[in-house]
């Protein structure tokens, strides 16, 4: 044995001492290869060494302790595992207190006293440290014989990275995992304890109530045992590593003796995340010899690794095998990671410290922030990539109406970055749309669209903002002030909408070309505005000349103009011009059939408009086809629980109480309210029709106290929302006063009336069929209260309009008759009121009110009265509900 | 003249804060400690303490105590006295060994207990072979590896720290604990059964 041999000998037994098994054989073989001598030199080395601590007798089955010793306090009761490290048993604590415990026994290093010395000046803090994540080392001590050992919390359970694989979790489900092991490092971390040595086998995984929950554990030891920050110089000299080097951080890889910071730790959680997202670390060690270990630590410090999307693809077999512990496909998975995820990695991962999170807590924020669909830090930010997340993120959130305006302005500003052409005005333009999205950001995201003063306060100064630093740039200035518009608009602040978009107009109509999107989705947003709060001849006007701007830009079957159309049909069909808006609908319907995909959302809002037209009519069967197909359709693009399809819902129960089908019309409108509530909270306008629709038929069954309830929270809902002025609201009040009616309370019932008509009469005209509605009632009512003149003018009035010879016949007036119909029973006109029940029945009206309205008690005794209400519930009888 | 306690004192005063020439001076302080520690040996060997295990670390430290002053004593200059008085006492332990071992009768051996326990399960304190089996050891390992003997030296004879030992040779902690590591798995061969080729 020469000195040189000797020395081999000694690097050789050194770099196997820490590996075990076949991996130490394995390596051992492969180091030595040929030479024997070297070979035996090294085995029997390792032969006296393993037999754990300093001066103890080698053991018949070389392991130096037995099940059953006690060491210490504790007793062993079975062999947990074999690390790096030393062995580590389950032991019961004998005193002071009875408990289970992991009591790790160190297999080398000869100074107890430093270890535990080491262990010492963290042993305060180590206290101090509680978290669920965190197991708790309980103490350190040595054996009788000098050994360091351990005693920490029992965890039962398996490494992160097979717990995920072997329950086959998804990748969304392994980050909130790991974000909950990272919540675990930061507490430690602002204890001033860094772990060092943070992989998979220090991160146990137990179930507790079948959740997954976490725990960290060693913490403290590796400082003790001076891995990590040791100075590796003489580690590589030596070739000895402890346990595997794949999760150490470039830094602790280094050859100076560098300080090592909690940075070192968000590095091995990125190595750890890495793992968890493709099944394979950044750098392998694939053989176990000093010679390949120097080259890890090179690769460590120098190789840039592989994007996680990336290696999800290439790694052969392994890409199948580690995309099914996924739950998907290479590809699937590949795509999953594309993006943010690889973004979020390569930033833990970074070579240079100062470029990576600086704390735990900062990579849990960021993964976090990617689970609910918003930037993520460690994107460079971009517009495009700012925008896409907010449409996906508010989806749910956006109102019927908004829709076509978020759409409108997620594409306008990504077609205003496109129609660019000067460099300089393409770069305000991402500028631009940059503080708006800021803006966006601001806000809550998990709050809907809805009332929000401080959403309001930060669009104010967004509004402020724009004037001065957009102030040479007036285009982009346009376009910006009418995005916050309809921002504004899409929040119910109709005021302040209107003043930014009117501001908008004007100046795009300075600066921008009249085909601009921007111009068109700023005349679109005005025209709902009005709309909304009833000033419809300006609305009507607003979206004439969008429709005819959008249809000179893109022709006549593109989306924008169909929504705009789409647009002014509403408007035609609320001021009462049926049949302009029916063949405007009809119209535009077979042009989108041609030019757009069955099932794009903008079928589905021409079909909700067409439906609403159909009921006018009384067709009401076609108007359930027509929404239950846009109904479909706006499920399968945003899902069961989107606005939209709340809206839907509401008019389809409509055509059904339209049908006589009350039961599933129920059904329907509860549906409509509880989607409403979800999404848009519930003081949402939204709410109100569905629930109001609920009110009347709960009025119609004679349920006055539910009736009630709804009707009064639908009124306070749609005049906070709307406004006092706004039409709509004569629903909620002609209902109330129906009901105050019923309770008897006449003069409630007028002072409701009358307030509604005025509302009607000036929003939407006196001749408008809503207006005649309230007119009949308010006429039936002021019979009760016994003013008989004033009745009968109101009466006469109301029929001049329905009889007149070019009035509509169908099932809809069909109900204006049979309210003609009460009056004159009340009034003691009784012929005339049969003549005009008659003639509801036979335009088809059905409704079991017929049973017990008491206007009718004047007629009940008349034969042809019976013989009516006998068909009349032969129809409700047939009619499936 | 200095007397030898001022001499000592000055001696490792210079080393312990790095000045004076380092072999010159260990050589000056081996001397000097030389008749001291064996004095001392000797009067704890020849007294009644029979029962007590002499331990080599323990009168390098009464050493200490009466040949440096300890108002001028540093810690790495303590080391350095130690470090030497590793040396000195395996000496004297050898040289005793030796002597009783050609002596037919009389003088038995006092048991030496080194600063840790060489051979697991033996008893703590080292018999006359033991010690001699160990310090033959010892220097079969010095002509191997000369640095991983010194540390086995070191740690047996001087009962020092790793971070005494690492400040002596000037060398990383870490690399007296994988000299160590090493030392202890050859040593055990060496001394036990199996080893032998």
């Amino acid at each position: 044995m020469s000195s040189e041999q000797h020395r081999r000998a000694k690097e050789v037994f050194l770099a196997a001492c820490d590996l075990l098994g076949e991996g130490r054989d394995a390596f051992i073989a492969s180091t030595c290869g040929d030479d024997s001598a070297l070979l035996d030199e090294v085995r029997s080395l390792l032969r006296f060494h393993d037999d754990g601590a300093a001066g103890e007798l080698p053991g018949p089955a070389g392991i130096s302790h037995q099940i059953g010793d006690l060491v210490g306090p504790y007793r062993l009761l079975a062999t947990l595992g074999e690390g790096g490290m030393g062995v580590v048993y389950e032991a019961e604590q004998q005193e002071p207190v009875r408990r289970r415990v992991a009591l790790k026994l160190v297999k080398w290093g000869m100074d107890t006293r430093e270890v535990l010395a080491r262990f010492d000046g963290e042993r305060q803090a180590l206290a101090l440290m509680d978290h669920p994540a965190i197991a708790h080392v309980l103490e350190a001590g040595a054996t009788e014989q000098g050994r360091p050992f351990f005693a920490m919390e029992l965890v039962t359970g398996e490494p992160i990275t097979s717990y995920c694989d072997r329950r086959q979790l998804t990748v969304a489900q392994r980050l909130r995992l790991l974000v909950q092991v990272c919540h675990g490092v930061q507490h430690a971390h602002q204890k001033g304890i860094i772990h060092r040595d943070l992989k998979p086998s220090n991160v146990l995984v137990t179930e507790q109530d079948e959740q997954p929950v976490p725990k960290i554990i060693d913490f403290g030891v590796a400082k003790a045992m001076g891995t990590g920050s040791a100075a590796v110089a003489d580690l590589t000299r030596l070739g000895q590593w402890i346990g595997t080097p794949e999760y150490m951080s470039p830094e602790q890889a280094g050859l100076g003796e560098t300080d090592v910071d909690t940075r070192s730790d968000v590095y091995s959680l990125g190595v750890i995340l890495h793992e968890l997202l493709v099944g394979s670390v950044p750098f392998a060690v694939d053989s176990a010899g000093p010679v390949a270990l120097d080259e890890v630590r090179r690769r460590i410090r120098d190789e840039a690794p592989r994007r996680p999307s990336t290696a999800a693809r290439t790694r052969g077999d392994g890409s199948w095998e580690a995309a099914k512990a996924r739950g998907t496909d290479p590809s699937g998975l590949a795509r999953t990671l594309r993006g943010d995820l690889d973004w979020i990695t390569m930033k833990a991962l970074d070579k240079e410290r100062s470029r990576r999170y600086g704390s735990a807590a900062e990579l849990a924020a960021d993964i976090e922030r990617h689970l609910h669909n918003e930037p993520v830090t460690a994107r460079p930010p971009n517009a495009a990539y700012r925008i896409g997340k907010l449409v996906r993120r508010n989806r749910v959130a956006v109102t019927a109406a908004a829709v076509v305006v978020v759409a409108l302005v997620a594409g306008t500003v990504a077609a205003t970055i496109g129609l660019m052409r000067a460099e300089q005005e393409a770069a305000a333009a991402q500028q631009a749309s940059e503080m708006l999205i800021g803006i966006f950001q601001e806000m809550d995201p998990s709050m809907p669209f809805g009332y929000s003063k401080s959403v309001r306060e930060l669009l104010d100064l967004g509004a402020e903002r724009v004037g001065g630093a957009l102030a040479q740039r007036p285009v982009q200035k346009a376009r910006i002030v009418g995005t916050i518009g309809q921002v504004y608009f899409s929040l119910g602040q109709y005021d302040q909408a209107r003043r930014l978009l009117e501001q908008a107009l004007s100046l795009q109509r300075e600066h921008l070309r009249a085909s601009d999107p921007s111009l068109i989705a700023t005349l679109a947003a005005l025209g709902w505005v009005h709309s909304l709060t009833a000033d419809y001849r300006a609305a009507r006007r607003y979206a004439e000349e969008a429709v005819a701007l959008a249809e000179a830009a893109y022709g006549p079957g593109h989306r924008i103009t169909l929504g705009c159309r789409d647009n002014l049909a509403w408007l035609l069909w609320k001021t009462g011009s049926y049949a302009e808006a029916r063949a405007m609908l009809d119209d535009a319907l077979a042009l989108g059939e041609q030019s757009l995909a069955p099932d794009d959302p903008r079928i589905a809002d021409l079909l909700f408009n067409r439906a609403l037209l159909l009921r006018e009519t009384g067709e009401f069967q076609d108007a359930y086809q027509s929404l239950e197909r846009c109904l479909r359709i706006r499920e399968k693009a945003f899902g069961g629980d989107h606005t939209a399809v709340g809206w839907a819902l509401n008019d389809l129960g409509l055509s059904l109480r339209g049908i006589g089908q009350l039961e599933q019309a129920r059904r329907t409108f509860e549906r409509a309210v509880a989607i409403q509530e979800r999404a848009l909270g519930p003081n949402h306008m939204a709410v109100a029709y569905p629930l109001c629709n609920l009110g009347i038929l709960d009025l119609a069954s004679g349920d006055l106290d539910m009736a009630r309830q709804r009707l009064e929270r639908s009124l306070a809902i749609r005049e906070h929302a709307l406004g006092p002025e706004n039409p709509d609201l004569a629903w909620d009040l002609n209902s109330l006063a129906i009901l105050a009616r019923r309770r008897g309370d006449v003069g409630s019932s007028l002072a409701l009336l009358r307030r509604s008509l005025a509302i009607q009469e000036k929003a939407l005209g006196p001749g408008h069929p809503e207006a005649i509605r309230t007119l009949l009632v308010l006429a039936v009512t002021t019979q009760y209260a016994g003013q008989a003149e004033e009745a009968r003018l109101l009466g006469d009035r109301a029929e001049q309009v329905l009889l007149a010879p070019a009035a509509a016949r169908n099932r809809r007036t069909a109900v204006d008759l049979y309210n003609l119909a009460c009056l004159r029973a009340v009034q003691g006109s009784s012929e005339k009121a049969l003549e005009l029940l008659r003639q509801a029945v036979d335009d088809g009206f059905v409704s079991p009110a017929l049973r017990n309205d008491p206007d009718l008690d004047s007629l009940r005794g008349d034969a042809r009265f019976a013989a009516i209400v006998a068909e009349v519930e032969q129809r409700l009888a047939v009619t499936p509900s | 003249m200095q007397s030898p306690r001022e001499r000592i004192t000055q001696i490792v005063a210079d080393l312990g804060a790095g000045q004076g020439d380092a072999a010159p001076s260990t050589e000056e302080l081996f001397r000097l400690m030389y008749d001291e520690l064996r004095r001392l040996a000797h009067s704890f060997m020849a007294g009644e303490r029979r029962d007590h295990t002499l331990q080599p670390t323990a009168l390098v430290h009464e050493a200490f105590l009466r040949l440096v002053d300890q108002s001028r004593a540093t810690w790495q200059g303590r080391t350095h006295f130690f470090a030497v008085g590793a040396r000195v006492m395996r000496n004297i332990l050898v040289d005793h060994a030796r002597a009783q071992g050609s002596a037919k009768r009389g003088g038995s051996w006092q048991q030496v207990t080194l600063a840790e326990r060489v051979l697991p399960g033996a008893e703590v304190g080292l018999d006359r072979e033991q010690l001699l089996a160990v310090d033959q050891a010892l220097d079969r390992l010095a002509r191997l590896d000369q640095r991983e003997a010194r540390v086995v030296e070191l740690r047996y004879f001087a009962g020092l720290t790793v971070a005494e030992i690492a400040a002596v040779l000037q060398v990383s902690k870490r690399t007296v604990e994988a000299e160590w590591t090493h030392a202890r798995a050859w040593l055990r061969r060496e001394l036990s059964n199996e080893g032998r080729p």
